[in-house]
């Protein structure tokens, strides 16, 4: 019968746990966010300043309602069956994400928190 | 069990490595592809024009084609500039300011026709031929007096963009004492021309910054929305809040905080009320206005300065504006469009209306 | 007689016995769904048991077995979960059967059935992620580094219950199947 486990089985996990530490490792390097873009159907519908907490509802598909709290955001309700948008819990650094397929909704925080790309006056 | 074949073996071994360094080759090659082809290079080009410092960052795949078009874009900036400042010599508004009848002024022609509405809107307050009490003012050299109102209202006489005629790309301005000054549109009309020297693909985001002008491009690497700060009117070194803004945006903001004069105790602004030849009264501190094109943007930050705040808004929402007024009571107020895109800064000390 | 006589299943054989697989594949899956959920798992994140299947059937029956097997959990999907779910099964499923097909001929010996497994939980993870990429039109890459942690985990736990489970497996493929020896 087929061996279970050897030295290219050792390689190979080695191999793509190194793949999955490359994207976590620049995921910490992010700073905090300060605030969140709202996707529905892959068109940016709403920005969300996450200094302010509240409640609100976003639909899509579905409606989804959206909690923005300590300075982060996350689902917090959803009438999709899965509920893995909800699951993912609250998002708080650049680069994150959290979607809800079924109502075609998508939370991505922005990339940097401090710097803005201009002053007017 | 399978009978060990030892040749087999070593073939097999060989065929593996041999396996193993072309994939490894291929996954070097396709990785240096895809990080060639993903990456961003961004490159910042300063300049200096209308009395502002003037900085063009942008982003793209090629840092040389990106140089490039910076000083394209800076030279449509100085461009501009030599035709429509009210002090070079030669100009379309100086020719203008001759009042030796109808000068050649194509860009003067059109920035009129685009702001004349916004200054009827106004109900005369905003007004271009304005030039003349400007000067008598004379922000700009900071002195420790202001004109004497009889000189201003002999100069207001003749105020008054009725005064223009504009035919096709020739503009003459009759009355005697007025002066075209294009100071309130300039830098918005400047980030226009350096978002056109801007298109053509080699530049896939960038931020045109003509003094406090501003005008965004296509999309910022990573994010898609840029961070656009808002200066504290109170505090000239910090910012109040900030607009999150998508590429075609065009910001500017009027605030008599940027050049006044200091007389017996009152701060006089330089932004002038057309009708009355004094500073604006309105009560704002300081207007932000986001619009389609520069030029517009420009043109009803300062209209919009001139009016209170309820009238500020309702003219924004005529010309299909947004923006953010700031009155003396450190009352915010967003238009609807903004109201996602504007973030106050907390510990600012300004409350949003409504709030 | 000496030497091997090797019976390869006919047509007829390896219909029935991709269906039998297809059968237990999706009450696998079906199982899989009822386990309680963690909180912290991204989209996607599943045991992988019904995976399982579709790699015995690329070791002892055929590649065009375990991609029909893998089809066929997808139409499953479609009808008790929907069409978002439908495209990310068929994406992971296929990828996957794929892939392990894939390591199962070219590693030869050299790959255990762990290895096997960790490759095809990973590419099902995959294929899923890029299903849900192209169906929200965003970017969820963001998943990555935990989609392939967990493909990792559920590839070896797959691995260890295949292993257990295969001497069982193929009685029931000799059941069918006469005179049938298994060449790995």
């Amino acid at each position: 019968m087929k061996r279970l486990f050897g030295r290219l089985d050792a390689l190979l996990i080695a191999g793509i746990l190194l793949l999955a530490a490359l994207p976590a490792a620049l995921y910490f390097a992010q700073p905090k966010s300060v605030r969140a873009n709202i996707y529905v159907k892959g068109e940016l519908y709403q920005t969300v300043p996450l200094d302010i907490d509240r409640d609100f509802t976003v639909t899509g598909n579905l409606p989804v309602v959206i909690r923005v709290e300590k300075g982060g955001i996350r689902f917090l309700s959803s009438p999709c069956h899965d509920q893995v948008c909800v699951r993912t819990g609250l998002l708080t650094r650049g680069g994150s994400t959290a979607a809800c397929l079924p109502a075609a909704i998508v939370i991505r925080l922005t990339g940097d928190g401090k710097e803005s790309d201009g002053v007017t006056y | 069990m399978r009978p060990y074949s030892g040749r087999k073996r070593r073939t097999n071994r060989r065929g593996a490595l041999l396996l193993g360094g072309v994939l490894f080759t291929v996954l070097l090659i396709a990785g240096g592809a895809v990080y060639l082809h993903v990456r961003v290079v961004q490159k910042t080009v300063t300049s200096y024009a209308m009395g502002a410092p003037v900085s063009i960052t942008l982003y793209g795949k090629d840092g040389a084609a990106l140089e490039q078009c910076g000083r394209a874009a800076a030279g449509a900036v100085n461009a501009l500039e030599r035709q429509i400042s009210v002090r070079i010599s030669g100009s379309e508004v100086d020719r203008i300011n001759q009042h030796e009848g109808p000068a050649s002024a194509p860009e003067s022609a059109y920035i009129l026709k685009q702001i004349l509405p916004i200054c009827r809107q106004t109900g005369g307050k905003y007004d271009p031929t304005l030039g003349g009490v400007l000067r008598l003012w004379d922000f700009e050299s900071a002195p420790k007096t202001i004109p004497d109102h009889r000189q201003i209202d002999l100069l207001l006489h003749d105020v008054g963009y009725d005064n223009l005629e504009i035919r096709g790309d020739r503009v003459e301005l009759s009355a005697p004492s007025a002066l075209l000054d294009f100071g309130s549109v300039g830098k918005g009309y400047a980030c226009d021309k350096a978002a056109e020297a801007l298109a053509g693909g080699q530049v896939s985001g960038g931020v045109v910054a003509v003094g406090g002008s501003i005008g965004l491009v296509g999309e910022k690497p990573g994010s898609r929305l840029y961070k656009v700060d808002i200066t504290d009117p109170l505090d000239k070194t910090g910012v109040f809040g900030s607009l999150h803004l998508p590429g075609g945006s065009f910001i500017s903001t009027s605030g008599a905080y940027e050049r006044y004069i200091e007389f017996e105790g009152e701060a006089y602004g330089h932004i002038l009320d057309a009708r009355t030849g004094m500073p604006s009264d309105s009560g704002i501190l300081s207007c932000t206005v986001v619009a389609d094109s520069g030029l517009k943007s420009d043109a009803l930050s300062t209209a919009c300065f001139l009016l209170p705040p309820q009238e500020g808004l309702a003219l924004l929402a005529r010309n299909g504006a947004e923006g953010v007024l700031v009155d003396e009571n450190k009352t915010v107020y967003v238009t609807d469009g903004l109201r996602n895109s504007f973030s106050l800064s907390p510990g600012s000390g300004y409350r949003l209306e409504g709030k | 007689m000496k030497g091997k006589k090797r019976a390869a299943p006919t047509v007829a054989q390896h219909a029935a016995l991709t269906g039998l697989l297809t059968a237990q594949a999706i009450v696998l899956s079906f199982l899989e769904n009822l386990l309680p959920l963690l909180p912290f798992l991204p989209p996607g994140a599943k045991l992988g048991l019904s995976n399982l299947v579709v790699l015995y059937a690329a070791m002892d029956l055929s590649l065009p077995s375990a991609l029909c097997i893998a089809v066929m959990k997808a139409f499953f999907v479609l009808v008790t979960r929907g069409g978002a779910a439908f495209a990310m099964s068929l994406c992971g499923g296929l990828l996957s059967a794929l892939a392990m097909g894939l390591l199962l001929r070219m590693s030869q010996n050299r790959l255990g059935l762990v290895g096997v497994c960790v490759g095809g939980a990973v590419c099902h993870n995959l294929g899923q992620l890029l299903a849900a990429c192209v169906l929200s039109a965003s970017n969820l890459l963001f998943y990555l580094p935990a989609l392939l942690l967990f493909g990792v985990l559920a590839g070896i736990l797959t691995g260890v219950v295949i292993r257990l489970l295969l001497p069982a497996l193929r009685k029931q493929l000799a059941v069918v199947v006469r005179h049938w020896e298994p060449s790995q």
